[in-house]
């Protein structure tokens, strides 16, 4: 099962077929971020925010930061992944092509 | 009450005493037997404190069992068996006692009750798993077996320094919680010691040095036992300490960053336990019960899912003798397994729903976005990085991309069965959670299945994979070497050589000419003088008693000094001169 599945992954014909696959999902994980907000489902677990904070409070003698405001936007975790990623890729490459990244005999 | 208790540490470090004896199947036998009854010995153990002995006066505690050293041997024995089955077929014994006696001190250090025991242990365990980087018997891993234990003995030594300061101060050994207020010198040494083999920039660059150069099963345990020990400790003794909140976060970050430019599968994977372990030194900094919970939760998940991932870049090193991903690609229709195993540990360590790292990072995550937005924002950010790298590039070059020409077999059965039951328990703590959670210190108090956290985590992930597609070219592997701040001792130590091998010699060759012109030369000078007015003296005959004086004082001198004679001679005018001196212008 698992060859058959690895084998189906890996041929070139079913690229397009994945890559369709695959934006469809990041459609569905969207909407379903919408109707997270819309329907205002409970976002952390069974404990509330309030009980979260004095739990802390307790715990650490540091008050509980307040609600992150990226949680009231619609779709906030898809943008952060996505420019997160970008960014990581450009400014690790950049670094890395300007001081870090050597020969590999660099110490011999 | 101490005379039922059976230590598991010493299950190991007995055992591998017996390892060169037996033969064949005895031995394979043998070595999967330890771990399995460490494993049970583990779970049958009761709370309390065992195995006090008394030593030069000091009391040294081998047994305390608590709810937090209970979850940290219970994985560490797991992960052993799981070790020793994926390296069953190496012949070398070496080996073998090597990984026992590592995980044996590992085991020591979590049941340790007293800064000595821990001393003792940590120190037993740098030794013993430089060995699992010496068998690999290249150059470069004899090069960074060196490197690596230097940087240990450094740390061992700031520990020690702690451990005797803080005995100034307290008056004891004991090992246990302490209070961020008023934390001494002495406090912060031992914190220094701790964050070296937790990997704590800038003491982290040990570890990506080290660990690819290991061999293929070494690299396996030592990827679960240094760091999480660390951890282990750093969570005793140091929860709510601000600075691990921060270092925490900047590590999760710094690993993940490197982890993008670099080209060998294994130091990736380096990369990321620095990383990973920066989620757990963060928990613990928090000091919440929710983090530390989170911390430790994760330190279980990790050591799991990252032995599943050292497995599988190493059954294709293994295999094709190749870790580099500039030299790989293409696998996928000869190593399906490894495939899927690497898959499983990626998505794992990501932490996609239904896997163990989804359960454990998350709750680090919570507890940290009720402590400082930054930091929760830099943990989601170094998330980002770690479905980058390992979930996604590191196979993706592996097995996919172009065809690389290598046509190498799946991994032996032993290496599959336990890279299968690594997996087995990645995906069966992701949906089942509460088999982890109620190992955890305190209560847990927290649903990681809700629909809006799924729905958090999902776009996060599922963006990211979106950008790698975007980026794909961006991120081909290119055979380079980085800079990191090993730089310094590995450079450091280039120009100090330089400098023992060219100033110093230099300096050293003038002052030997500037000895040999002015102070040989003008004491040769003066005891030739000497000489001629005692040849004078000795051929008048007339002081030969002087001279037999004289001669008997050369002996009594030759005696007692190693030097010639003439050159006291000329020390004895000197000092008389300064003498003379001092007193002429008092």
């Amino acid at each position: 099962m698992i060859k058959r599945a690895v084998y189906y992954i890996g041929n070139p014909e079913n690229t397009v077929k994945l890559r369709r696959f695959f934006y469809i999902t990041l459609i569905l994980i969207v909407l379903l971020d919408v109707g997270v907000h819309l329907f205002h489902i409970e976002h952390t677990g069974d404990m509330s925010h309030n009980e979260q904070a004095a739990e802390s409070l307790h715990n650490n003698g540091h008050a509980a930061g307040e609600g992150f405001i990226g949680e009231e936007i619609w779709g906030f975790w898809s943008v952060y992944g996505l420019i997160g990623c970008i960014i990581m890729i450009f400014v690790c490459k950049g670094i890395g092509h300007a001081w870090l990244m050597k020969k590999e005999n660099y110490y011999e | 009450m101490s005379s039922l208790w059976i230590n598991p540490a010493f299950l190991f470090i007995l055992g591998s005493f017996l390892i060169p004896i037996l033969k064949g199947r005895a031995k394979q036998t043998f070595l999967l037997l330890v771990p399995a009854t460490a494993f049970l010995v583990v779970n049958s153990m009761s709370q309390g404190t065992y195995g006090a002995v008394q030593f030069l006066g000091m009391e040294l505690i081998f047994g305390k069992v608590d709810r937090l050293s209970l979850v940290f041997a219970h994985v560490f024995t797991l992960m052993a068996f799981i070790g020793v089955l994926y390296g069953l077929h190496v012949k070398d014994d070496g080996q073998h006692i090597a990984s026992f006696l590592y995980v044996g001190s590992s085991l020591g250090v979590t049941f340790a009750g007293d800064y000595v025991t821990i001393f003792i242990f940590w120190e037993i365990m740098a030794f013993s798993s430089v060995f699992l980087v010496w068998y690999r018997k290249t150059q470069k891993a004899v090069d960074a077996g060196f490197r690596y234990l230097l940087v240990h003995i450094v740390g061992g030594l700031f520990l020690l320094a702690g451990i005797l300061l803080r005995y100034g101060e307290v008056g004891n050994f004991t090992f246990g919680p302490i209070s961020p207020e008023g934390a001494t010198l002495a406090i912060y040494l031992i914190m220094i010691g701790f964050c070296l083999n937790a990997a704590v920039p800038p003491i982290h660059a040990w570890l990506p040095d080290a660990y690819p150069e290991a061999t293929v099963t070494g690299a396996v345990f030592m990827c679960a036992f240094t760091t999480k020990t660390a951890v282990y400790v750093l969570a005793r003794a140091f929860a709510g300490f601000e600075i691990l909140a921060i270092l925490g976060a900047i590590m999760a970050v710094y690993g993940v960053c490197y982890a993008v430019i670099e080209n060998d599968a294994r130091r990736i994977l380096a990369y990321h336990i620095v990383s990973q372990v920066g989620y757990m030194v963060c928990g613990i900094g928090i000091g919440s019960q929710m983090a530390v919970n989170g911390a430790t939760a994760h330190a279980y998940a990790h050591i799991i899912y990252k032995g599943l991932l050292f497995m599988g870049a190493g059954a294709v090193l293994e295999m094709t003798g190749r870790s580099k991903l500039n030299e790989l690609g293409g696998l996928y229709k000869y190593m399906p397994l490894a495939l899927f195993f690497t898959v499983t540990g990626g998505i794992s360590i990501s932490g996609f729903p239904f896997t163990s790292g989804f359960i454990s990072k998350s709750m680090t995550a919570e507890a940290a976005e009720g402590y400082k937005i930054f930091i929760f924002l830099m943990l989601m950010t170094a998330s980002i990085g770690t479905f980058l790298s390992v979930g996604l590039k590191l196979p993706y070059f592996i097995w996919f991309n172009k065809d690389s020409g290598l046509k190498p077999k799946e991994a032996p059965l032993n290496m599959n069965l336990a890279m299968g039951i690594a997996a087995f328990i990645c995906y069966f703590l992701g949906v089942y959670p509460k088999f982890l959670f109620d190992m955890l210190p305190y209560p847990v108090h927290w649903e990681p299945y809700t629909i809006s956290h799924f729905a958090e985590v999902m776009q996060l992930l599922l963006f990211t994979g979106l950008g790698f597609l975007l980026l794909l070219k961006k991120l081909t592997p290119e055979p380079t070497l980085n800079l990191d701040v090993d730089w310094f001792y590995r450079k450091g130590s280039k120009v100090f050589m330089w400098v023992a091998n060219k100033p110093i010699a230099i300096y050293e060759e003038y002052l030997g000419e500037v000895y040999n012109k002015w102070f040989t030369n003008f004491t040769l000078r003066f005891s030739n003088f000497l000489w001629r007015i005692f040849d004078v003296k000795i051929i008048d005959g007339i002081v030969n008693d002087i001279a037999g004086f004289w001669k008997d004082l050369g002996g009594v001198a030759r005696l007692t000094q190693t030097g010639l004679v003439r050159n006291y001679a000329f020390f004895m005018l000197l000092g008389g001169i300064v003498f003379i001196t001092y007193y002429l212008f008092k």
